[in-house]
């Protein structure tokens, strides 16, 4: 490997990363956009131009598909560096999900700004931009340097944004135990990442993979201890449990759109940095951790789920259900065992990506409904649903629906999605964890129904309901119409899946 | 023909669809659509059975479309769903059941109920649900079906029920939804088994079926079988509501509507019934013969036990609920036994047990519409005041303590005579439960309509005439297989003959 300092022509470095730059650049002119224009301007526009520059890096993604299988395998202008900044299919499918979350949260955004004066619109717009990069570049590079940069622009971000309703104790509260708990995991993380460039000498996952094969038999308590400590630091990220303390409070006391990007993107970009570095990092002695992996997922799946069965705060229940939902998008990989070869792996980001894309669109759904009924409702439990079938039959079916796929129930997305893990998890022969993702599905119906019943069988006190503002009810049906095609027809997106080129 | 099937399964679904453009306040309207998305399947179900091969073992009027596939399973091979909709002779007879109890029991519906419309939909929603799971020939779509059932349920128990209609209604779900645990992991390793054996990963029941009775022991090992087995039976076990996973099911009956209560004790009880027999006896014949001790141990508890249990009850429709659990152990009972007349008077026992619960908790939801309660206490002497309907009941429940002449003796007898060739032992004390149902189908049955009237039911009215039709159609079935069982018999022949010729090669 030639490691010596090479030229690096910008036309390169863009033809990798042009959405990346095209998003700092967005969020560069609204920073200074706002400072320009009077408030008021500032105020109503700053939203859109987010909005706008979301669409033209979703294109550029979508167009950098085509980009990616016109390539010969192992293309050099695909990678920038050796491999610090890569442009493949598992990058794309993942910043398409990003993006996507990012866009239906803005979404949501210029309906919550309108209603919370307080919040500086610029300023919410362009650190979700930033947040939005962060996440980015966690999804395509095989440097722990880089990598840890796009965890910690995606971290910092965040705890502005969760901390923006100033005068809001909750939501100060929130942020508080978000920022110091994070900043705790993003030092373990990188605790362990130093071990594993104390013994492959190696920055690079990629090409540092080779040297923790070889190094696997003399130094494996530093690897595994490396493994571990990088784990927790991420394990945090994605609110796994025994790691998920965190999360139930900063989600109650995040403005309910940063709430959503929380629990989508945040998380996603999580699952991407693990997918990468441990898939690669660890590939051939993926079996001696795996058993981590599989500790985790089974405990995350259990304790998730049952914490959620006490909670009547609306935005609580969703962020224990969304712990859960973490330990089922873990069991791809924890399955992963040694020998199980390339398909397995295509097989595993397959669950994955799907999962997520399902998790995207009940998850959005879900949280641009509960920002305007409990709003409407003033406040935030299961009470604000309660007759809202009377009230609003659409937004009740609406909200029905993302509660019976994030349940699982047939036609739904999320019930192929979970049928898609089972299917990988018994494929390499994980009968138990198989078991467990389900039984603990069936323990969820018991809260998820919960809101049914409110909204379904309970009378209301009010009569009246206000119609959905627009770009809610597009977020709504976004949810919707993806919630139920990715249900009735996989296909459609599973054949996306199988032309991917996910490493180039 | 088999265009029929998928109209069959897909004209509720589309009722329910058409119910949504109907005005809230049209309840007429509402329940006429329902009977027409419930009437056409069930003249199509009967133009089925017409055109039905009782000599061929094959399914029949197949319609199999490309659904779902999902690659880089297996070794690059892909997993392969399809919408496969097909019928057997096993198949056939819940087919026309489900057509027959989901048909009555719209009439029996009262248009009159609040939120009419919104009962319709779920309740045709809940019927394609069940259609499905009896005609699919796919294991995933069986699946989707079953967990299909378990939502409109929800909303009819929880909406519709009695006083305690919300905590049951999740009790339903979460039992329902975990035993769909043990049936899923099921399906999805006999997949995969199959599919390492045959090289074609695929969920389609008939191809499993075929290659497990190919697949020498090197190629699927007695352990894997044993314990799949396992998980299906655990799965079964909820599912059907046995001893010791049983208490959802008396409080279900409780508490939902009468039409409901007869679809669930008719129809939606026999999904795990049908289950053991297709994917038990069909596909893992070696497992079902390991655990045959077990299976008919379990039987025995559940016939005594539930017969014992109600004995003491004090609302019939508890009572009934636990008949019928102890009913359902005589199938458990008859599957141990594996010989031709164990299975035959299993399948019998089943199709039986569905046409009385249907009739049993229709008769007994009259009662109570007219005189406001099930408790055995409260009634008396209705045999005066509604003649007909009082004559009904004693008639279902002679039935179901098998008098001869009607479809529960020809069911028990030859249960028991499988068992007996089995075990005799066991069936010896089997057959107390025939004893113990004659005593508390009896009691209750005086109790209710014997003796003084008691002044607030003197003037009650009897059946009327649209409520007659499901009484006297469901009597005349039972009778109809009591004295000419071979109706039921020529159906599930050829598929007993195929589980047997296996169970013996």
């Amino acid at each position: 490997m030639d490691n010596g300092i090479t030229t690096v022509q910008f036309s390169a470095v863009w033809h990798v990363m042009a959405p990346e730059i095209v998003l700092v650049l967005c969020g560069f002119a609204i920073l200074l956009f706002d400072l320009f224009v009077s408030k008021a301007t500032a105020r109503r526009w700053s939203p859109w131009l987010g909005v706008i520059s979301l669409v033209i890096a979703l294109v550029m993604v979508i167009y950098n598909f085509g980009v990616v299988s016109d390539a010969a395998p192992g293309d050099p202008s695909l990678q920038v560096s050796n491999m610090l900044y890569m442009l493949d299919d598992f990058g794309n499918i993942f910043k398409v999900i990003f993006i996507g979350g990012t866009l239906l949260t803005m979404l949501m955004s210029i309906d919550y700004l309108k209603h919370n004066p307080d919040i500086k619109a610029p300023e919410y717009t362009y650190l979700l931009l930033f947040a939005l990069v962060g996440a980015m570049v966690m999804a395509s590079s095989y440097d722990l340097i880089t990598l840890f940069i796009g965890l910690e622009l995606l971290s910092i971000s965040s705890y502005v944004l969760v901390a923006i309703r100033r005068n809001n104790a909750k939501s100060t509260e929130g942020a508080m135990k978000y920022l110091v708990i994070g900043s705790i995991a993003s030092a373990v993380a990188l605790y362990g990442m130093s071990f594993l460039y104390g013994v492959t000498g190696q920055t690079n996952i990629a090409i540092g993979s080779q040297y923790i094969a070889q190094m696997w038999v003399d130094m494996k308590p530093l690897l595994i201890l490396s493994f571990l400590l990088m784990l927790i630091g991420f394990g945090v990220k994605i609110a796994l449990v025994p790691f998920h303390m965190w999360a139930p409070d900063t989600y109650e006391g995040a403005p309910n759109p940063i709430t959503s990007f929380l629990s989508v993107v945040s998380k996603a970009a999580g699952f991407a940095l693990i997918l990468r570095t441990f898939v690669f990092g660890f590939a051939r002695e993926f079996n001696e951790v795996s058993i981590y992996l599989l500790v985790l997922a089974a405990v995350t799946m259990v304790v998730g789920n049952i914490a959620a069965l006490a909670q009547r705060n609306i935005k609580r229940l969703l962020a224990y259900s969304s712990v859960a939902q973490a330990g089922y998008l873990l069991v791809p990989l924890a399955v992963l065992g040694h020998g199980s070869g390339e398909d397995a792996i295509w097989l595993a980001f397959g669950e994955t990506s799907f999962y997520l894309f399902a998790y995207l669109f009940m998850t959005m759904g879900a949280f641009a409904l509960l920002t305007a009924i409990t709003r409407e409702a003033g406040n935030e439990t299961i009470d604000a649903f309660r007759g809202l079938y009377h009230r609003a039959p659409f937004q009740a079916v609406a909200m029905g629906i993302f509660m019976l796929s994030m349940a699982g129930m047939p036609i739904t997305a999320g019930f192929f999605g979970k049928f898609y893990i089972l299917v990988g998890a018994i494929n390499t022969g994980y009968f138990w964890l198989a078991g467990l993702l389900f039984l603990t599905s069936a323990i969820a119906f018991y809260y998820y129904f919960r809101v049914l019943k409110a909204m379904f069988m309970k009378d209301s006190a009010s009569q009246t309901q206000q119609p959905l503002p627009w770009s809610i009810r597009t977020v709504v049906w976004v949810g919707l119409v993806g919630t139920i095609v990715l249900g009735v027809l996989p296909n459609l997106f599973l054949d996306v899946l199988n032309t991917l080129r996910w490493f180039g | 023909m088999g265009n029929l099937l998928t109209l069959i399964v897909l004209l509720p679904l589309l009722g329910a669809l058409v119910l949504l453009f109907v005005p809230r306040n049209a309840q007429g309207q509402a329940k006429a659509i329902a009977l027409i998305a419930t009437f056409l399947p069930l003249i199509f179900a009967g133009s089925l059975y017409a055109g039905f091969d009782s000599g061929d073992q094959a399914m029949q009027f197949a319609v199999n479309y490309d659904w779902i596939h999902i690659n880089h399973v297996f070794h690059d091979k892909a997993l392969d769903i399809d919408f496969a909709l097909g019928i057997d002779g096993l198949s056939l007879p819940f087919l026309l059941l489900t057509a027959l109890i989901t048909f009555l029991a719209v009439i029996v519906s009262k248009k009159t109920m609040h939120r009419a419309k919104e009962y319709f939909f779920w309740y045709l929603l809940l019927a394609t649900g069940l259609f499905g799971c009896f005609v699919a020939v796919d294991l995933f779509l069986f699946f989707l079906f079953l967990e299909l059932t378990l939502i409109p349920m929800y909303f009819l128990i929880g909406i519709w029920g009695g006083e305690r209609k919300g905590p049951v209604a999740v009790k339903f779900l979460v039992y329902r939804g975990i035993a769909s645990v043990g049936i899923l992991l099921a399906f999805v390793g006999l997949a995969f088994a199959a599919g390492s054996v045959s090289g074609d990963l695929t969920m389609n029941l008939v191809s499993i079926t075929d290659t497990f009775a190919k697949a020498t022991p090197d190629q699927i090992s007695d352990t894997f079988k044993t314990g799949i087995f396992l998980v299906l039976l655990i799965g079964i076990l909820i599912e059907e509501a046995f001893f010791p996973f049983h208490t959802w099911l008396p409080d279900t009956h409780e508490q939902a509507p009468t039409a409901i209560s007869m679809v669930v004790g008719g129809v939606l009880m026999k999904i795990g019934a049908y289950i053991l027999f297709r994917i038990g006896v069909g596909i893992l014949p070696d497992a079902v013969q390991h655990y045959a001790i077990l299976i008919a141990v379990l039987g025995v508890i559940n016939v005594i036990y539930a017969a014992l249990v109600a004995l003491v009850q004090r609302d019939w429709r508890k009572l009934l609920a636990f008949s019928a659990i102890s009913h359902m152990g005589v199938v458990l009972l008859g599957v141990a036994a594996m010989n031709e007349a164990g299975l035959q008077g299993a399948i019998f026992m089943t199709i039986s047990s569905g046409l009385l619960s249907g009739l049993l908790f229709l008769l007994i939801g009259l009662v109570q519409e007219r005189t406001g309660t099930t408790m055995i206490g409260a009634l008396g002497g209705l045999s005066k005041p509604m003649p007909i309907i009082a004559g009904f009941l004693l008639a279902a429940a002679l039935a179901s303590l098998g008098l001869p002449g009607m479809s529960g003796f020809i069911s028990e007898v030859m249960a028991f005579i499988g068992a007996f060739k089995a075990f005799p032992v066991i069936a010896a004390v089997g057959t107390a439960g025939i004893v113990l149902a004659a005593v508390y189908l009896l009691w209750a049955m005086q109790r209710t309509t014997y003796g003084p009237t008691t002044v607030d039911y003197e003037s009650v009215s009897d059946v009327r005439a649209l409520e007659s039709i499901p009484m006297v159609v469901l009597t005349a079935f039972v009778i109809l297989i009591g004295v000419y069982p071979a109706i039921l018999g020529d159906l599930v022949n050829q598929t007993i003959l195929g589980y047997v010729t296996r169970i013996g090669g």
